[in-house]
């Protein structure tokens, strides 16, 4: 009886006003059967800093966050009020 | 042909068990291998539906700094719990000493809120910092601000080296 764990970024997502979101699954597999999952949720939002992010998400963000994305999503931000 | 459903036997036909679980899955899903209870896809299958439950997920997320400051939280521990459109994320993790004027972002919400305004909400449930009484995620946003009792957010500086549990509820 072998049990292992596998860390697999399983779902990325990017939304209209450039945010990304990636989920970290962690699977416990015994005898190579997966028998528990748990998920980690991170989400980056336009010109933040990329520092100790995985590599696909890096070249994802950099590839969106244009400096027109960035600005468009500070406006936004410092538009809401209440 | 009958079907039967009760506690003991799980579902049964007349011409015997058919299914015998303590876990379902839905939308093609694996049944879990543990507890009991419905497993949906690991991905949303969203349903237009009003009476349709069609999503159920648990996890963490962290909160970080989305000021600008490059401030660093210690001592965090957050979770989510995700029921249909609603979110229901916590989060406890101790402010940086800091003299930063910036305005307080936290960022990393599990998942991004929705557009429309007044389906969000948040408060402190824990705190030693007077002014820190709300958290206002941000609409089409995956950031939130701790802001006092009239809704102004508070800068970095007056929340510093605070202990904050804080929780949003919104609808993605």
């Amino acid at each position: 009886m072998a049990f292992t764990e596998t860390k697999i970024i399983d779902q990325i997502t990017v939304t209209e006003n450039g945010i990304v979101l990636y989920r970290e699954a962690t699977r416990i597999l015994k005898d190579g059967e997966q028998i528990a999952q748990t998920y980690h949720r991170t989400s980056l939002t336009p010109g933040q800093d990329l520092t100790g992010q995985p590599v696909q998400v890096i070249a994802i963000c950099n590839a969106v966050w244009t400096d027109e994305v960035i600005a468009a999503y500070q406006a936004q931000i410092e538009s809401q009020t209440i | 042909m009958s079907i039967v459903l009760d506690g003991t036997n799980g579902i049964t036909t007349n011409a015997g068990t058919l299914l015998s679980a303590t876990t379902i899955g839905v939308g093609g899903t694996t049944p879990s291998a543990s507890g009991a209870g419905v497993s949906f896809p690991a991905t949303q299958s969203a349903s237009s539906d009003a009476n349709t439950l069609d999503d159920y997920e648990e996890g963490t997320w962290t909160p970080a700094d989305g000021s600008g400051a490059g401030l660093s939280f210690a001592n965090i521990q957050a979770q989510y719990t995700k029921i249909g459109r609603m979110v229901f994320a916590s989060a406890t993790f101790d402010f940086p000493s800091t003299a930063s004027t910036a305005t307080n972002s936290i960022s990393g919400l599990p998942f991004t809120v929705g557009t429309t305004s007044g389906y969000i909400g948040g408060f402190i449930t824990n705190g030693n910092v007077a002014v820190a009484v709300r958290f206002r995620p941000g609409n089409n946003s995956s950031t939130g601000s701790i802001r006092d009792g009239s809704g102004t957010a508070q800068t970095n500086v007056a929340l510093s080296s605070g202990a904050f549990t804080i929780n949003a509820v919104y609808m993605v």
